[in-house]
């Protein structure tokens, strides 16, 4: 009895922090994930002074992220796009995310690594994970600004769909060497209990989850359709949405130990593909529902953030940090000019304009601090990890989210 | 034999089973599940009641209707009753654009008795290639614009506009034309670089909302207009009133095709609809017409006529006797008729289906009324209307047509394959397209060719037809060359039911004093 109030009194500070995060920000006139980062640090200084204790640890983060976290904001986002859309861009999208994800990652991690330049303390495990965390992209910024100055709808669907790919293989990825960096195969939080060695073991092990997660998300998206079409109403339509978010991450990553993000990703995508003619209908609150739920989860991120962050951190690892902002932004840019001249052989051409406000405006954003929340602490480079990700999500927010509306109102003039 | 060998790949022929087993099981499972959706999706949806009474069953219906439509153009359709152009017209067209053997054996595959479907008449003694002589030349404008246009070609391209047409095939056409020494006449959306860049003769086409001549607030500009005549290759022109498509409706040509390019040479906003008005608002009697072109010929100094598609026929009298009143040197240089069947582009099925006369009608009409006022010399006749086999054209010149326009049989050069989605940016052969997926199929260089061997192929064929009948060349070709199949099924003489007439300034004068 006493863990469940304990538990509830955590969970309704950390909420009263994100709205105040959100209050800081009206009043600030800046995004919301300002305020809240703001709002984040203020409730870590006032901690001491209730002699409060939030109840938040790595380990538990980890698990509070895969499991509640990144369902919601991966379904969330792939929900919002339109599924038509999509489909047209579907082929540069996933090459974006299939070609230009790995070769975002290996740059990354390369520029990290001679960066930092000390091997023992660095190694290259740690310089491919802080890669694959900054290969996630964020475009919530980004997509708010274009609505805003009316921007074609192909463009607003190209960046989500882009970055929701991109998000799914980052994360899969940042699992995937995680794994590897703590000896496990492992998942998410699910360890198979079996090592795993050998560069083919690691290959059928990757294709079992690649494969595996799109599979069980297919089947969990029909069974949404389904089981919504079947219940007839709007009230119980939301209710198997959010179900099937946490459900077809749970099944996918605790039962059959597959990838769980790819799952809750198809699983979105494929549920509104055949509810489209339920659009008015069942679905009719679905978009402000999967809104809130949003920006609840995207604020808690930031508040958590903010409670972490702190000047020692700044003051150790200053230099790492550029070396990572540097590393992120060139290796986006590198990545999106290497990758998108292809895109005309699988579909649409994307314009040289277009690759400009893909590349520097691809934010990171609350996925990478959900990974990098989510690191566990035995890892000697964990703290370096921690700081040069924060270092580029702040970079992201300060500079590369005020800039790109400029950079945006130029391109569409 | 290794028995390890063996076993290693026993395991492996067992593993690749189980995939597939597996990937067979899953295969199952998402059917069923979609067959389920499907059956829920359908009950649930109000919108198409077949759907409703009849899941999963009911999908049939519109997946068959869709496939229908390649069944009967491919295996069913037989060679003379597909619309507008059937089988066996298309392929002549195609024959002569690739310039293969045209012959056909075996007998005629066209039923000789359905009324109103014309034969020629043969001479006894016909033109020797020794007699045969080319196409006389022909002058516009002649004494009356400081540039009159002679040329020689019976056969030319129609107005299809750029932005209706893509790049590759505005291109095409530029240099088939060139080639074949024929015109090209540029429709209402303006002239860009592709039209010059084969180096035909260009008629510029003035549309109702005068793009690439028009000011900023959609009026005729006079210095843009200067601009335009100032290049040598325009040699014409033309001021449409209505085309055949619509009239008495502007050209509309959707935002989805409307790319920077041709927003540039049209002189309007990128990705929104282009809708011409109904009408020219300058123009609203046979006076403002005439005080129009007049106007058009000083400034340009070139031929200048209009086009536009006869329905009511009172206001060409009144044309004619404000001529006369006016003096002859004030009449258009020459009429473009337009049948009233509809072109390439986007028109309201209303319009194009029951909107105006056809050409069978409106060109015998137009020429009878102009030889009666003394004006036959004077303005020249051009046809347009389905008229892409060397038949229908023999035809129209037999009529008294002078030249005679052809749109959709040089889409057809082109590689058109009549799929008719001229106004959804989906052309699956590039000629009216602007994706650049799509257009990459069309060569300009290859259907170039193309255009110029139909030209060509086209006026031999004419030449023949002109030839059998016993005189020297194709524009030699009277009414008393042709008969029309009676609602009988007999032909009967075609200057029996359209009697060439003689002018007759009596007529005139009647109708001048009242």
């Amino acid at each position: 009895m006493d863990g469940v109030t304990t538990l509830v009194g955590q969970g309704l500070y950390m909420a009263l922090a994100a709205v105040a995060g959100l209050g800081i920000a009206r009043l600030l006139k800046r995004d919301d994930t300002l305020g809240c980062l703001i709002a984040g640090v203020l409730a870590g200084i006032l901690l001491p002074v209730f002699n409060y204790d939030t109840g938040l640890r790595a380990e538990n983060i980890h698990q509070l992220v895969f499991f509640i976290i990144l369902p919601v904001l991966i379904f969330q986002s792939a929900w919002k796009i339109d599924p038509d859309t999509l489909f047209r861009w579907l082929g540069p999208a996933l090459l974006l995310a299939m070609v230009g994800v790995p070769i975002c990652i290996l740059i990354t991690a390369a520029l990290v690594y001679s960066g930092v330049h000390q091997p023992e303390g660095f190694p290259w495990l740690a310089a491919l994970l802080t890669g694959s965390i900054l290969a996630a992209t964020d475009p919530v910024a980004i997509v708010s600004r274009l609505r805003q100055t009316g921007a074609n709808n192909e463009l607003l669907t190209l960046v989500e769909g882009e970055s929701l790919f991109n998000d799914a293989v980052a994360i899969l990825l940042f699992s995937f060497v995680l794994g590897i960096a703590t000896h496990s195969a492992m998942e998410g939080a699910v360890a198979t209990g079996e090592s795993i060695s050998g560069a083919s073991g690691f290959t059928l092990y990757f294709a079992a989850v690649f494969f595996g997660g799109l599979a069980v998300g297919t089947i969990c998206g029909l069974l949404t359709a389904i089981v919504i079409l079947f219940l007839r109403s709007a009230g119980a339509a939301l209710m198997v949405l959010v179900l099937a978010a946490f459900g077809s991450f749970y099944l996918a990553e605790h039962v059959v130990g597959v990838s769980g993000i790819l799952s809750v990703m198809i699983c979105a995508i494929v549920a509104r593909a055949c509810l489209r003619e339920q659009q008015e209908t069942y679905l009719a609150h679905a978009a402000p529902t999967w809104e809130w739920l949003g920006l609840l989860f995207h604020a808690l991120i930031f508040v958590i953030m903010g409670l972490v962050i702190s000047f020692d951190m700044f003051a150790q690892h200053w230099l790492a940090m550029i070396v990572a902002i540097v590393a992120a932004i060139g290796a986006r840019g590198l990545a999106v000019f290497l990758v998108a001249p292809l895109a005309r052989y699988v579909g649409p051409p994307i314009t040289h304009s277009w690759r400009l406000i893909l590349s520097w405006g691809g934010l990171r954003g609350v996925i990478s601090a959900a990974l990098v929340l989510s690191l566990p602490t035995e890892l000697p480079y964990w703290s370096t990890v921690q700081a040069m990700v924060f270092g580029v999500v702040l970079f992201s927010l300060l500079v590369q989210g005020t800039t790109s509306t400029r950079l945006i109102r130029k391109m569409e003039s | 034999m290794d028995l390890q060998a063996v076993a290693a790949i026993q395991a492996f022929a067992v593993k690749v089973l189980q995939v597939f087993a597996m990937l067979f099981a899953f295969g199952l499972v998402v059917l069923v599940l979609y067959v389920v959706y499907m059956y829920l999706s359908d009950v649930s949806q109000t919108k198409q009641a077949i759907r409703r009474n009849f899941p999963v069953l009911g999908r049939f219906r519109y997946q068959f209707e869709h496939l229908g439509e390649f069944f009967r153009q491919y295996f069913y359709s037989l060679d003379r009753e597909e619309m507008p152009f059937n089988r066996a017209q298309r392929n002549w067209v195609y024959r002569a654009a690739k310039n293969v053997d045209s012959t056909v054996a075996f007998g005629s595959t066209r039923p000789l008795n359905q009324p109103g479907d014309i034969v020629f008449l043969n001479h006894p003694f016909p033109t020797l290639s020794k007699d045969a002589v080319p196409p006389r030349e022909v002058t516009l404008g002649e004494g009356v614009a400081r540039k009159p246009y002679t040329t020689r070609s019976i056969f030319n391209i129609s107005g299809m506009s750029f932005g209706a047409l893509s790049v590759p095939a505005v291109t095409a056409l530029s240099k088939g034309a060139a080639k074949a020494g024929i015109w090209m006449n540029t429709g209402e959306g303006g002239l860009s670089s592709h039209h010059l860049s084969g180096g035909c003769d260009i008629v510029f086409q003035i549309g109702t909302a005068k793009y690439g001549v028009r000011d900023a607030e959609g009026n005729l500009s006079d210095e843009k207009l200067r601009e335009v005549a100032a290049l040598e290759q325009v040699k014409m022109f033309e001021l449409k009133l209505s085309q055949g498509a619509k009239p008495g409706k502007g050209g509309i040509l959707p935002g989805i095709k409307v790319t920077p390019e041709i927003a540039h040479v049209r002189g309007i906003p990128a990705g929104m609809d282009s809708i011409s008005p109904n009408g020219h608002p300058e123009i609203r009697d046979v006076d403002g017409l005439l005080d129009m072109l007049n106007h058009i010929r000083e400034v340009t100094g070139k031929p200048v006529g209009f086009k536009c598609v006869i329905g009511v026929s009172d206001w060409l009298h009144d044309l004619c006797e404000a001529i006369q009143r006016r003096g002859i040197d004030s009449a258009p240089d020459f009429i473009n008729i337009d049948s009233a069947d509809g072109g390439s582009g986007a028109a309201p099925q209303s319009l194009m289906d029951y909107m105006g006369l056809p050409l069978n009608r409106s060109l015998p009409l137009v020429v009878d009324l102009i030889t009666q006022y003394g004006l036959r010399e004077r303005i020249k006749i051009i046809c347009a209307g389905k008229l892409l086999t060397p038949s229908m054209v023999a035809w129209a010149l037999a009529m008294g047509a002078d030249f005679v326009n052809c749109g959709r049989g040089f889409m057809f050069a082109l590689g058109c394959i009549q799929a008719m989605q001229c106004n959804k940016n989906t052309c699956p052969t590039g000629v009216t397209t602007h994706n650049p997926d799509l257009q990459q199929g069309l060569d300009p260089m290859d259907k170039a060719e193309r255009v110029y061997h139909y030209a060509r192929n086209m006026e031999y064929e004419v030449g023949t037809i002109a030839h059998s009948c016993g005189v020297p060349e194709p524009r030699l070709l009277r009414r008393a060359h042709v008969e029309v199949i009676s609602e009988r099924g007999v032909p009967m003489p075609l200057n029996e039911l359209v009697p060439e007439v003689k002018p007759k300034s009596v007529i005139a004068s009647d109708r001048g004093v009242n």
